[in-house]
């Protein structure tokens, strides 16, 4: 028992500086959200207990090594003795009254955090994520203003609707610690609270294949006034046929094959469009008109213009654009004369 | 024909005329049926079925039972006591365990180099920030191959341990179904092989899990990789079904289970876990591959389907089945403890029940793969609870093998110090499982390097260190020749280091927020001086498995003659000639006493009949 005296002190003693260092260690990216602090803390203890674990395992493991190695000349066998119930059953029950112990713990952190499986509550504000092979958009539905940069106020729960076109894609902003994954076909909901006014960016943690790395949108955490001030803006935007179609359109990449000023590009002009005869490449003639150039936009196979190939634009617009960005651009088309 | 008479040259040949021969067959139904004779999913499909089949009669696994089937007799396994080298058995269809463990075994090495070698190639890319050398899907197809070939070189290696190991260590002849044994070998050889042709037929993005919809829409090659994974599987499950049988009915007068030698135990454990679980990751990627090709919605929602269904069953067997690759790992470190520290292995009861306690807690614990899915409050909790309790099984063995080593006369040989290497790499591995566990701490490090490196500590501390252990413990056993300690030392230190270089960096910048599966990184996030440390550390893991190489092909061809029993074991396969002959023991052995009792006097496990001189 004597040989116990020297590893017993030094897990002490390294145990001490180990908790130490994980205390003033910075574990995790800048937080930049109110559950940050939570989050951080959880992991904290849960590095204190694993600290203090590899300390006292690596101390007697590396002192066995160094005390019961067979010295020059050896020639003998260990000590003989097969097992102690004792200590068998100490090292089974003091893990799981940790276990229990840190397994409640565990639960209270998730449960009051109030940020996972939860109904939205009536102040927060709530934006529509929709991840897509790869790029983000973002919906607020109560002001009906669409944006590929996410912009929030600092101190204002946010909740989050994750929904996702293609396939699964992960929603996270590493300063806010908490990330959901946007699945087709279900809706998961996050809630959070940014607290740092900076810029940030949300970076798809679930593989969905080749620009999967570049998957990031910006992200804009404003003072609520400075908020309420770009919301307005966007606001002023969306209801304004003339200023809200070119957004999306830009937004969209429309105007990247439709020009507006009458030059030919991979797709028809835009410039003079609506309300005139349009030729179709099977010998047809239609006119443009709202119902027209509306079933362009969600399903651009079923009119081809002559002149014109097919299976160049994007077929999924129906799912990536909300109705009202669909009118917008309808309004914007028939602004070009 | 000389070379015809190698069963893998026949089995290479038939299995190609069976590919070209289902992909002929498949097109002229599509042809009769109005269809384009040439779509490239289907018509592979049935070829690589039909090539798996044709690939294992000409390899010779249903010969046997062919003549059954008709009434006639089998011939006598015609390697009894034959003249000539022993290698042609090597690749050839052999019902002899001891020959289809180092089958498994040279196997799990060249698949395990396949793996290593394209890490290191992505390796190369991820040292800097930006795209230096590869395209992302480039790198996409390289770090998803890596995964599914690491993983079936493990299962080639687990079966390489249990095929050679389980009948020596109880005593027994040989394995209870030898045939079934030889095919549970030569049918993962061609799904092997499938696997890896998935780099050559387009590739597949979606790393090793295969999520759908990514994996519905996944090149060509993802075809292959779903199917050859479940070939494989059909291997694993074969295999298992053999080594339950064999440890419940075969064991040596004498050997009770708790008399048995630790590391079978461990085996026990991992067999039933094989057994149950396997189907699920076939079954789950069977249906994928009927998504793909017959537009089957099982996980698509627009037809009905659920994309988070995969993800249930397919971690009710991944998940289960990282036990499957740990748990004959840390058998054989309760195996080899006790012989280099020459004492009893303490509390040899409790490490035994502790494998099949994890066994069964295993099954419990799959969605913590999934927090992140929103699986609701239930359901995170429950599974939170259950993957804590892996904790306590896993601490008796820990605690245990400290006692172990507490009070002994230790030596440090290769096999031992990679015993000593892993018990350590395991060690950090578990302790940084709880993180992954808490649903709050998961949902921020779920899909970051930290899981990255928790997850090759347990790989590395679980397999790998044990599996080269083993390989330098029973290599006298299985050539006769000693390897060379010096190289063995030199592998082992670079293997160290290295590897730890590679896991340290990857835990420090997975918590600061490093995205796992990327191609290319934001520079502003300052990871790029961390990733240069971690593909070092890759690289002198590579130069580690180089020297291994070298080692064992020198070691194996002129290596010292190995004295009978080099780490004075009392287990049965030591008391064995060196290879041992067909059918181990000329009578059964007898079992009289506890199977580690170094240092008490006298003492001794088994009694074995000296070999006649008419042996080897």
């Amino acid at each position: 028992m004597r040989k116990l005296a020297l590893p017993l002190a030094l897990t002490v003693i390294l145990s001490v500086v180990a908790v130490m260092w994980v205390q003033r260690a910075t574990l995790t990216a800048a937080p930049a959200a109110a559950e940050a602090a939570a989050v951080d803390s959880l992991l904290r203890l849960e590095f204190y207990i694993l600290a203090v674990f590899f300390v006292l395992c690596m101390v007697f493991f590396l002192y066995s090594l160094w005390a019961f190695r067979r010295r020059a000349g050896e020639t003998g066998d260990g000590a003989h003795f097969h097992s102690h119930t004792g200590l068998e059953i100490a090292w089974t029950v003091v893990p799981v009254i940790i276990v229990v112990a840190m397994g409640y713990h565990g639960a209270r952190v998730i449960a009051d955090l109030k940020a996972v499986d939860v109904p939205k509550s009536a102040d927060d504000l709530e934006v529509i994520v929709t991840g897509q092979q790869w790029s983000w958009t973002f919906e607020y539905p109560e002001q009906g203003v669409a944006t590929t940069d996410l912009v929030l106020p600092s101190g204002r729960s946010v909740y989050f609707r994750l929904r996702a076109v293609d396939v699964i894609h992960s929603f996270w902003v590493p300063e806010f610690r908490l990330k959901m994954d946007t699945i087709p076909g279900k809706e998961n909901v996050l809630r959070l609270t940014p607290n740092q006014v900076g810029e940030f960016k949300v970076r798809c943690a679930e593989l969905c294949g080749t620009r999967h790395a570049y998957m990031e949108s910006p992200v804009r955490v404003l003072e609520a006034a400075d908020f309420q001030a770009w919301m307005d803006e966007e606001v002023k935007i969306a209801n304004d046929p003339t200023k809200a179609g070119p957004k999306v359109a830009g937004q969209f990449g429309c105007i990247g094959c439709h020009s507006i000023d009458g030059s030919k590009l991979v797709g028809p002009t835009w410039k003079g469009l609506a309300g005139h005869d349009v030729s179709l490449a099977d010998g047809s003639t239609v006119t443009a008109d709202d119902d027209y150039l509306r079933e362009s936009i969600v399903d651009p196979s079923a009119a081809i213009v002559e002149g014109y190939a097919d299976n160049v634009m994007p077929r999924d617009f129906a799912t990536r654009m909300t109705e009202k960005q669909i009118a917008d651009v309808i309004a914007y088309i028939k602004t070009l004369k | 024909m000389r070379l015809f008479s190698y069963g893998l040259v026949r089995a290479l040949v038939y299995g190609v005329i069976g590919l070209v021969a289902g992909m002929a067959v498949t097109m002229a139904v599509r042809a009769a049926l109005g269809l384009a004779a040439w779509a490239a999913a289907p018509v592979s499909a049935t070829g690589s079925i039909v090539g798996t089949l044709t690939f294992l009669w000409g390899v010779g696994a249903f010969t046997d039972w062919w003549s059954w089937a008709r009434g006639a007799h089998a011939a006598e396994p015609p390697h009894h006591h034959r003249d000539g080298p022993e290698w042609p058995r090597y690749l050839n269809f052999d019902p002899n365990h001891r020959i289809i463990g180092v089958q498994y075994t040279v196997t799990s090495v060249i698949v395990m180099l396949t793996g290593g070698l394209l890490a290191l190639t992505f390796r190369l890319e991820l040292a800097q920030p930006g795209m230096q050398i590869m395209t992302t899907d480039t790198y996409n197809y390289l770090m998803s191959a890596h995964g599914i070939i690491m993983i079936a070189a493990i299962l080639m290696g687990v079966g390489g341990m249990a095929n050679f190991l389980i009948p020596m260590m109880i005593g027994a002849p040989d394995m209870a179904f030898p045939r079934v044994n030889a095919l549970s070998y030569w049918i993962a050889v061609p799904g092997l092989i499938m696997v890896v042709s998935s780099l050559f037929t387009g590739g597949f993005d979606t790393g090793w899990t295969g999520y759908p919809p990514l994996g519905v829409k996944a090149p060509l090659g993802a075809q292959f990789f779903y199917l050859g994974v479940f070939v494989v599987g059909l291997s694993s499950i074969i295999g298992s079904v053999n080594y339950i049988v064999t440890i419940i009915k075969m064991r040596a007068p004498g050997m009770t289970w708790f008399r048995m030698p630790i590391f079978v135990w461990g085996m026990f454990a991992t067999a039933l876990i094989q057994l149950i679980a396997t189907q699920f990751i076939g079954m789950a990627f069977l249906m994928v591959v009927l998504e793909r090709l017959l537009g089957m919605g099982f996980f698509d929602p627009a037809k009905g389907g659920d994309v988070v269904l995969f993800q249930h069953i397919f971690w009710f067997y991944s998940h289960p089945a990282v036990y499957v690759f740990i748990l004959p790992g840390l058998g054989v470190i309760s195996e080899l403890l006790p012989v280099f520290v020459r004492k009893p292995l303490f509390g040899y009861k409790w490490v035994a029940l502790s494998s099949m306690f994890i066994a069964l807690v295993g099954f419990l614990v799959w969605a913590h793969h999934m927090f992140a899915t929103g699986l609701g409050m239930v359901l995170n909790n429950a599974f939170m609870v259950t993957t804590l309790l892996v904790a306590v099984p896993t601490g008796v063995k820990f605690f245990s093998w400290l006692a172990t080593l507490w009070g002994g006369k230790i030596t440090f040989e290769t096999p031992m110090l990679f015993v000593l290497g892993s018990w350590v790499i395991f060690l950090i591995g578990g302790l940084s499982g709880p993180t992954n566990a808490f649903i709050a701490t998961d949902l921020y490090v779920h899909d970051t390097y930290f899981v990255v490196a928790h997850f090759h500590h347990t790989m590395f501390g679980g397999f790998v260190f044990p599996f080269f252990a083993a390989i330098y413990y029973w290599f006298p056993k299985a050539t006769g020749r000693m390897y060379s300690e010096r190289l063995g030392k030199i592998h082992f230190w670079l293997m160290l280091v290295g590897f730890h270089l590679m896991t340290i960096a990857m835990f420090w910048i997975g918590l600061h927020g490093m995205r796992r599966r990327i191609a290319d990184y934001d520079p502003t996030q300052g990871f790029g001086p961390w990733q240069t440390v971690t593909t070092t550390g890759a690289y002198l893991v590579g130069i580690g498995v180089t020297i291994f190489v070298i080692n064992m092909i020198r070691s194996a061809r002129r290596g010292e003659v190995a004295v009978p029993n080099p780490w004075r074991s009392m287990s049965p396969e030591w008391q064995l000639p060196s290879p041992p002959p067909d059918g181990n023991f000329e009578t059964p052995p007898e079992v009289i006493g506890d199977p580690y009792d170094y240092g008490l006097a006298g003492a001794s496990y088994v009694r074995v009949a000296a070999p006649s001189a008419a042996g080897h």
